[in-house]
C-alpha cells in the first residue's frame, strides 16, 4: 500500500480517497501523518490520483493541493504567531515572579538582621540595597546567611531572566523594542494580554497601560487624568520636566501604536521610521 | 524567454510587489531577482510553460511570480511565517502556485506532496546551502537540472567568495554534473550560481 496525501492507495484502489475537506484539514492531517514515516521518501505520480479516481483531471489535483498546502500553511503561520507573543508574556511574568520573590526575601533577611542587631534602622539613614546586603553578609549567623545566599542567586537570576525578555522582545516586537526597550515593549505586551489585543490598541490607551488603578480613579471623577502607565519606564519620560511628561507620553504612544502594527503586520525593523519618530520624541521634551 | 529590448519580461497578473510594466509585460528585474540576473549574463534554462519547477527558499514570492508566469507549475517551499505570508498572497492570484510551509533541510517531511520536477531553482542563504540541494535531489527529473544560488557570505563571511564557491561546486560534484558557476555581478555581489544537471 501507498500512502499519499490524497488517500492511501492499494493496486489500483484508492482506500481513503473519500478523505475529502472543503478546506483540507483532513489531507492535511493524512499528510502530516505520513510525513517523515518512510525511510526513503519518493516524489510522487500525480496519475496516481487520476488512476483511483480520487481526482478529475491535473487542473483538479493542483486545486486540492493547493487547498491542503494553503491550511497547512496558515495553520503553522497562526500557531507562530499565537506561540511567540505567549511565551514572551509568559517570560515577563517570570522575571516579575523573582522580582517579587527576591523582594520577599530580603525583607525578611532584614528583620533577621535587625534581630540580631537591634539598633540598625533603614529608615532614619536609609542605605544602598547592595550597601545593606554587604553590610548583612559580615559575620551573618547561618539563617540570614542562607537567605542571602538565596537572595543572591535570585539577583543573578533575574539579570538573565532580563536579558533572555529583552531579546525575545526584539524578536517578536523589533520596531516596539526599538522605541521603547525590550523590557517595555513586553510589559505592554503583558498588559495587553496578547499581542492581537495590543495591535487593536488606539495611542490612547497604549499611553496609560499600566495606570488601570489611576484610569478609573478619573473616569469615576475621582482624580485627573494619568498622563502614563509603563511608558513612564522609559528613561525619555521620566527624565523629561514634569509638565512635559504628558506630552512626551503621549507622543511616544503614537509612534509606538504605529510600530506596533509594523511588529505584527510586517515583522522586520523600519530604521527610517525609527529615526523619524525618534526626532519627534525628542522634539516634545524641549521647550516649546 | 521574452525579452523587450534589454528588458527580461513576463506575462502575467501585474502588481505582485510593484514592478515595472512595459506594454503589458512585467519587468523582471535583475538587480531584485537573482534568476533574472542570470538570464541577463546570458545563462540559464530556457522556461517552458510544460515545465514544473521546485523553488526552495521562495521566501516573498516575487522571484516565484515571475517564474510561475512562465511554466506549468511551481512547487514553492519557504519555512519563515512572515514570508510565507506575502507568498499566500502571491499564490492566491496565481494558481499555479503550490505553497510549501516546510524547511528545505528535510525534504523527507513534504515528499509526500511533491511530484517530481525538471528544474530546482534553490536561494537559500545558508551555511549548509550544498547539502540542501543535495538532499533535495531525489525530486529531479532524469536531466532535470538544478540551479543554485550561493551567497558566500552566509556558508563562511571570514573567507574568500573564490574559495567558497570552489569547495562547494566540489561537493555538489558528487552527486551532480556542475555544467557551470558563474558570479551574478554586476547585479549582485559576493553572489554566485552553480548550474548542474542530475547524474540519473
Amino acid at each position: 500500500m501507498q500512502r499519499y496525501w490524497f488517500g492511501d492507495v492499494e493496486g489500483s484502489e484508492c482506500l481513503s480517497c473519500t478523505l475529502r475537506s472543503s478546506d483540507g484539514r483532513i489531507e492535511a492531517a493524512h499528510a502530516a501523518a505520513i510525513a517523515g514515516t518512510s525511510v526513503e521518501c519518493h516524489p510522487i505520480q500525480w496519475d496516481v490520483a487520476h488512476a483511483c479516481g480520487c481526482v478529475s483531471d491535473r487542473s483538479d489535483y493542483l486545486s486540492r493541493l493547493r487547498k491542503v498546502c494553503f491550511f497547512i500553511a496558515q495553520t503553522r503561520i497562526a500557531a507562530h504567531f499565537s506561540r511567540l507573543d505567549v511565551d514572551l508574556i509568559q517570560q515577563t511574568k517570570s522575571l516579575d515572579a523573582l522580582d517579587v520573590a527576591r523582594n520577599l526575601l530580603l525583607e525578611r533577611a532584614i528583620d533577621l538582621y535587625r534581630a540580631e542587631n537591634p539598633s540598625f534602622s533603614q529608615k532614619i539613614h536609609p542605605m544602598h540595597e547592595r550597601k545593606l546586603i554587604g553590610l548583612m553578609l559580615q559575620d551573618a549567623p547561618g539563617p540570614l546567611a542562607i537567605l542571602l545566599e538565596e537572595i543572591e542567586g535570585l539577583t543573578r537570576a533575574r539579570v538573565r531572566m532580563a536579558e533572555f525578555v529583552s531579546e525575545m522582545a526584539s524578536e517578536v516586537l523589533p520596531n516596539s523594542s526599538s522605541l521603547v526597550g525590550g523590557l517595555v515593549a513586553a510589559r505592554l505586551l503583558v498588559e495587553a494580554g496578547a499581542i492581537d489585543s495590543l495591535v487593536r490598541m488606539p495611542s490612547a490607551t497604549i499611553q496609560v497601560l499600566g495606570a488601570r488603578k489611576a484610569l478609573f480613579a478619573h473616569i469615576k471623577g475621582e482624580a485627573s487624568s494619568p498622563k502614563h502607565g509603563i511608558l513612564f519606564q522609559h528613561s525619555r519620560v521620566h527624565n523629561a520636566p514634569t509638565r512635559f511628561r504628558g506630552r512626551v507620553a503621549r507622543v511616544l504612544a503614537a509612534q509606538l501604536a504605529i510600530a506596533i502594527r509594523l511588529d505584527y503586520y510586517r515583522g522586520s525593523s523600519d530604521p527610517e521610521f525609527l529615526q523619524k519618530a525618534d526626532r519627534r520624541i525628542i522634539r516634545a521634551g524641549e521647550r516649546s | 524567454m521574452i525579452w523587450m529590448g534589454n528588458a527580461l519580461v513576463s506575462k502575467g497578473v501585474s502588481g505582485v510587489y510593484g514592478e515595472r510594466i512595459l506594454a503589458g509585460y512585467r519587468v523582471w528585474d535583475p538587480f531584485r531577482s537573482k534568476l533574472a540576473a542570470i538570464y541577463h549574463l546570458g545563462k540559464g534554462t530556457e522556461l517552458k510553460d510544460d515545465m514544473k519547477i521546485l523553488y526552495l527558499g521562495a521566501a516573498h514570492g516575487t522571484t516565484v511570480s515571475h517564474i510561475a508566469d512562465y511554466v506549468e507549475v511551481v512547487y514553492a517551499v519557504e519555512f519563515a511565517p512572515r514570508p510565507m505570508q506575502d507568498l499566500l498572497q502571491v499564490a492566491r492570484i496565481r494558481t499555479n502556485i503550490v505553497p510549501i510551509m516546510a524547511d528545505a533541510s528535510r525534504p523527507d517531511l513534504y515528499a509526500c506532496l511533491l511530484e517530481e520536477v525538471d528544474l530546482i531553482y534553490q536561494d537559500i542563504a545558508q551555511p549548509k546551502q550544498a547539502e540542501i540541494a543535495i538532499a533535495n535531489g531525489i525530486f529531479l527529473k532524469k536531466n532535470g537540472m538544478l540551479v543554485m544560488i550561493l551567497k558566500t557570505r552566509s556558508v563562511d563571511v571570514r573567507r574568500l567568495p573564490e574559495t567558497i564557491l570552489a569547495e562547494t561546486r566540489a561537493i555538489l560534484n558528487r552527486h551532480y554534473n556542475v555544467l557551470d558557476a558563474l558570479w551574478l555581478d554586476p547585479y549582485h555581489r559576493d553572489h554566485a550560481a552553480i548550474l548542474c544537471e542530475a547524474i540519473k
